[in-house]
């Protein structure tokens, strides 16, 4: 069931999004974007503290959270592990986080004054460029 | 510029304090000069007295140069950072340790010379000055080393270096005759000196000198650089094939330059998902088990880890203890001076007393001493607060570290005076008859009696007013004339004899023929050269026990004296009391006790300090004969006395908040 | 949850007239990491001292661990970890001594720990108090602080002076000690990188006052920043008389404005009352809240 797999998290404290919230989304990606498997255990609230650094009651309460959402499943005495989910409702996720941030490239091309053509033309470069590993 | 320069140099800033205590002790000479003799014969054995004076200014003026002044700066941290010429900042801070030590003194000198007649008026002008010039050369002098820092570096060599400096100062003022010469050598010495430096000082000092002195202490670790440390760290890690604690934050994506503006201060963390490498410490891994917060720590338990604790401690450990307590509250620089002067202190003040003199001045000291270490060890005790130790334990140890010597040495001038002379309490030297001081008598508003002997020769003797223009005034009442006959001296000497040993051995003697054999008169008529005391058979027995009980009393006192400056001292760290009241009645107590402290200091020089050093023994007589007790319930008594006084400091002491300001050393502060 | 500390309106002046903690109340619960926020002089320190019974309230009371600290002082010290920025360890002593001396004085000492700390500071016992940096003497204090696993930390502006690899360590350090034992933590702090990864609970004190009592991220969720277009109509005078705006600013790209309203309440209040519908909104770090909150005090 449990495979090591390598899970990026990105805290950053000073950026004024409360830390659980930060935890909670990028959980939510990871999951969404297919980093962890559904059955896959995330780390403890003791270890995830003391890696990332930060308050343990913060990851309890991200934790709590997800687990609401039906994220991650609760079993007493072992860790969290992720929940068997459909993959349909996953894939509107997605699409709703991406067209959340690129709302933001929006305000920014419009506040720019930059043509929209143009903005594409960058945008689909940027996509080519990424492929190459 | 310059302006500013002198306004931030602590010297100069404590000027105008020093100048008003200038003119005040020159203000109290000339008052005592003005009642001297115009010429130096009729100075007499006052002339010493003159040079003791002299001294002692430049020992206290020397003093407060070393330690209020910062003598071994140069410049302040703050101008090193300006762009100033070095030796421009060094004529500044030189100027003012210069202005600051001999302004003050050569006011003094000035108004006291204005107040003496005559030949005593220019013998007090050259010793004054050449206080002043001493102190330059001295001045100078501390400042000659190391002159590319802008402070002399310190050390063990240096404070000896000071300290020699400063006794050949004090010798060289209180054992030269007085002349101009040897006020101008000095002088011409400084200027030298002053030109050597300023010659040697660099256009920028230094903050700390460019070669090290080799290490004298043999350290078995390193001094720690960084560096080093983590390149010797990690060479013993590999070494013992122990692996280095995985890094938690993976610095390589942070150390990416173009990453590293997205990242900011966030930090970048690969978790593995349960993987026990990631959770390792120093490459032991973290049971997962673990999860769980800990419970807190309950009583039982911590009271098995109590008595387990309890058995690892050593005696290393409870030395550890007494040498903290010891070394941050008591003193961290000289810890040895303070056994060793309190046991001096109680050495001298039992030896004076016991030998008919006035321990006055002695007590004094032995007063204000633990008075202004205890003020240290508050000042000191933040440092300590934090940690759980009962303030009574810490208490015991700053009390007691002063306490046990003073008493071990009160102890030992108690063994040397088994052996000493009874008799010496009434002695006579220089047609002189020396009587312990508290056998003179106080009156008030009335005139002094004269002594008549029998046959009709009579005396008034000299009264010491307490102060001028008091109305009441101490005298001695075994005072002879210059022009007493020896007869009349003898029958002084008799009285006195009664009244310190409270025997009339040899009442009739005083009487006899001046051709019999009798002791007082053959002591009286061989003595001229080294004195003499009244060895007189049969004073043995009573004799040590004459003064023991004025002795009790005395220490009672003096227990009750420093109970009250301690308790006044403490009660300004007390929550509950209004600090600036407890503040004013300690500096109150304790100016008084320092300025008739300074007023012993100048005891030979005329009357009326005279009358101040012998009242307090003159009360303590009629405390002692109010108390209706015997000598040794008196004894007895100062042990419930004290025992009580040290609850009750002991009971402040731990209810006290200790003052929570930076403590610094003194010279440290400028610099 | 039990209270570890508890404050209860705390009075204390050190001068006549100069209150320095004004009927100060609040308390840290079990577990719970308190971040105690405040500019220069506002009491932090003062509290952290009543806390450990090194200051007397004059009025009020203290409960830490279910204790006064003035009639207990030794059980208080006994359980408490204290580190404080202006400590003075005694510099005569070794690194070595230094923690005898504090495993003579702590029964609960744990000696496995204490050595686990020291080989991640990479102190050496030998070495001499007066010869280690700044940031070695305060891991040496956080050794000595939490080497007797206290179920309460005291920290007093534990990174004051530090620089910040010394102080990421010092604190993760102690964030780990808080997940191993669940012990609770009160720190001051100027550094809001920090409250804000440790804390979950913030005090802001103003002039001897608790200004704000607040978990951090319900903290965050009451202020929000507004980016609004030059090119809205929003001008600062108008934005200034919106009710529970702060501030604004003029920036090169847009104005912004610091808001006390969550970023959806931010967005309506502006586009209904304004009529700005471009506004965008982010929220704000505790820095710029801690900056704009405490500023608009005087």
């Amino acid at each position: 069931m449990s495979e090591p797999a390598k899970l990026l998290i990105l805290i950053d404290p000073s950026s004024g999004i409360p830390v659980y919230r930060q935890l909670i989304e990028q959980v939510r990606l990871l999951v969404a974007g297919g980093a962890i498997h559904p059955g896959d255990a995330l780390p403890s609230t003791r270890s995830l503290s003391a890696q990332l650094g930060i308050n343990p009651m913060t990851i309890s309460k991200a934790y709590g959270l997800l687990e609401q959402e039906g994220i991650v499943q609760r079993r007493p005495g072992l860790p969290l592990v992720v929940r068997p989910f459909d993959s349909k409702p996953l894939e509107t996720q997605r699409l709703e986080r991406l067209s959340e941030e690129l709302n933001k490239a929006v305000h920014l091309v419009r506040q720019l004054g930059v043509e929209p053509r143009q903005a594409v033309a960058l945008f689909e470069d940027l996509l080519s460029k990424s492929e190459t590993p | 510029m310059i302006v500013t320069l002198f306004r931030q140099d602590p010297a100069c800033r404590g000027l105008g304090l020093l100048l008003l205590g200038g003119g005040l002790v020159g203000l109290l000479f000339r008052s005592l000069a003005s009642t001297l003799p115009a010429s130096t014969e009729a100075l007499s054995g006052s002339t010493r007295g003159w040079i003791f004076f002299a001294t002692t200014l430049v020992v206290f003026s020397s003093l407060t140069i070393l330690f209020q002044q910062n003598f071994m700066t140069r410049a302040s941290r703050m101008a090193l950072a300006l762009p100033i010429a070095a030796p421009t900042l060094w004529r500044v801070r030189i100027l003012s340790i210069l202005l600051a030590s001999v302004l003050p003194l050569s006011l003094a000198t000035l108004i006291a010379a204005s107040g003496a007649r005559g030949e005593v008026g220019e013998l007090l002008l050259i010793a004054g000055l050449r206080g002043c010039t001493v102190l330059m050369l001295v001045a100078f002098l501390f400042q000659c080393l190391d002159s590319d820092l802008h402070m002399v570096q310190t050390g063990p060599h240096y404070l000896i270096y000071v300290a020699s400096l400063s006794c050949a100062a004090v010798l060289y003022v209180g054992l030269v005759p007085l002349s101009w010469i040897s006020v101008l050598l000095p002088a011409l010495a400084a200027l030298a000196a002053g030109a050597f430096i300023h010659a040697h000082t660099p256009l920028a000092y230094l903050l700390a000198p460019t070669q090290l002195p080799p290490l004298t202490q043999v350290d078995s670790a390193p001094p720690l650089d960084p560096d080093q440390l983590s390149q010797v760290d990690s060479a013993a890690l590999t070494q013992d094939g122990v692996p280095q604690r995985p890094t938690q934050v993976d610095s390589a994506p942070l150390l990416d330059p173009d990453k590293l503006s997205q990242v900011d201060s966030a930090a970048l963390t690969q978790v593995g998902v349960d993987s026990p490498a990631a959770l390792t410490q120093n490459g032991v891994p973290q049971h997962p088990t673990q999860v769980d917060p800990a419970p807190l720590l309950d009583p039982d338990q911590l009271s098995q880890v109590d008595s387990a604790a309890l058995t690892q401690v050593g005696v290393d450990d409870r030395w550890i203890l007494h040498r903290t307590i010891f070394s941050t509250l008591i003193n961290h620089w000289l810890n040895w001076m303070i056994a060793g002067g309190c046991t001096f202190i109680g050495l001298a003040t039992v030896l004076s007393y016991g030998s008919g003199g006035n321990p006055m001045p002695h007590l004094f000291i032995s007063l204000l001493w633990p008075v202004s270490i205890l003020e240290q060890a508050v000042i000191r005790l933040h440092r300590i607060d934090h940690l759980p130790i009962p303030r009574g334990r810490i208490f015991a140890y700053v009390a007691l570290t002063l306490l046990i010597p003073m008493v071990v040495g009160g102890s030992l001038g108690g063994l040397g005076l088994l052996d000493s002379d009874p008799a010496s309490h009434v002695r006579s030297s220089q047609r002189r008859l020396h009587v312990p001081p508290e056998t003179w008598e106080i009156l008030t508003d009335a005139p002094v009696p004269t002594v008549t002997a029998p046959w009709g020769e009579a005396y008034t003797p000299r009264e010491h007013r307490l102060y001028p223009g008091s109305s009441s005034a101490v005298y001695n009442p075994y005072e002879s004339g210059a022009d007493s006959s020896d007869r009349f001296r003898a029958l002084q000497a008799n009285r006195a004899v009664r009244a310190v040993h409270g025997r009339a051995l040899f009442a009739d003697e005083a009487f006899t023929d001046p051709d019999d054999d009798n002791p007082i008169w053959k002591g009286l008529r061989q003595e001229p050269a080294q004195g003499s005391t009244f060895l007189v058979p049969g004073f043995e027995g009573d004799a040590a026990t004459s003064r023991t009980g004025l002795y009790a009393v005395g220490c009672g006192v003096a227990i009750l004296l420093v109970t009250l400056l301690w308790s006044l001292n403490l009660l300004r760290q007390h929550p509950r009391v209004a600090r600036w009241i407890a503040t004013t009645c300690y500096l109150g107590l304790f100016g008084l006790v320092a300025a008739y402290y300074l007023a012993t200091i100048i005891e030979d020089i005329s009357g009326f300090s005279e009358a101040l050093l012998v009242l307090p023994m003159i009360l303590l007589r009629r405390l002692a004969r109010a108390i209706p007790l015997a000598v040794p319930l008196l004894w007895l008594g100062n042990l419930p006395l004290a025992l009580a006084c040290y609850f009750l400091v002991r009971g402040l002491f731990c209810t006290i908040e200790a003052p929570t300001g930076k403590v610094r050393p003194i010279w440290k502060e400028y610099g | 949850m039990s209270k570890i500390i508890e404050f209860n309106n705390i009075q204390r002046s050190f001068q006549r007239g100069v209150t320095v903690l004004d009927s100060v109340s609040f308390s840290v619960e079990q577990g719970e990491v308190l971040g105690l926020l405040g500019r220069n002089g506002a009491g932090k320190t003062t509290l952290v001292r009543i806390a450990m019974g090194l200051l007397a309230p004059q009025a009020g009371q203290v409960r830490v661990l279910g204790l006064d600290p003035r009639r207990k002082p030794l059980e208080v010290k006994r359980q408490v970890g204290y580190v404080a920025e202006e400590q003075v360890l005694p510099d005569f002593l070794r690194v070595k001594e230094v923690i005898q001396l504090h495993r003579k004085l702590f029964p609960t000492w744990d000696r496995a720990f204490e050595e686990q700390l020291l080989d991640q500071f990479r102190i050496s016992h030998n070495a001499k108090i007066k010869t280690l940096s700044k940031g070695q003497a305060r891991q040496v204090a956080l050794v000595c602080a939490m080497s007797h696993r206290p179920p309460l930390l005291l920290l007093d502006e534990p990174g004051g002076g530090l620089d910040p690899a010394v102080r990421r360590e010092f604190l993760e350090t102690s964030i780990r000690y808080l997940a191993d034992s669940g012990s609770s933590i009160l720190f001051s702090s100027h550094y809001m990188g920090d409250v804000e990864r440790m804390a979950n609970r913030v005090v802001m004190l103003e002039d001897g006052r608790v200004l704000i009592d607040s978990d951090l991220d319900q903290l965050h969720e009451q202020y929000s920043l507004a980016l609004i277009p030059h090119d809205s109509g929003a001008t600062p005078e108008r934005l200034l008389a919106l009710d529970g705006c702060l501030a604004v600013r003029d920036r090169v790209d847009s104005l912004h404005a610091i808001l006390q309203l969550e970023p959806d309440s931010s967005i309506k209040l502006l586009r209904d009352s304004l009529g700005v519908s471009a506004a965008r909104c982010q929220p704000i770090p505790l820095e710029e809240i801690f900056i704009e909150v405490m500023g608009g005090q005087r």
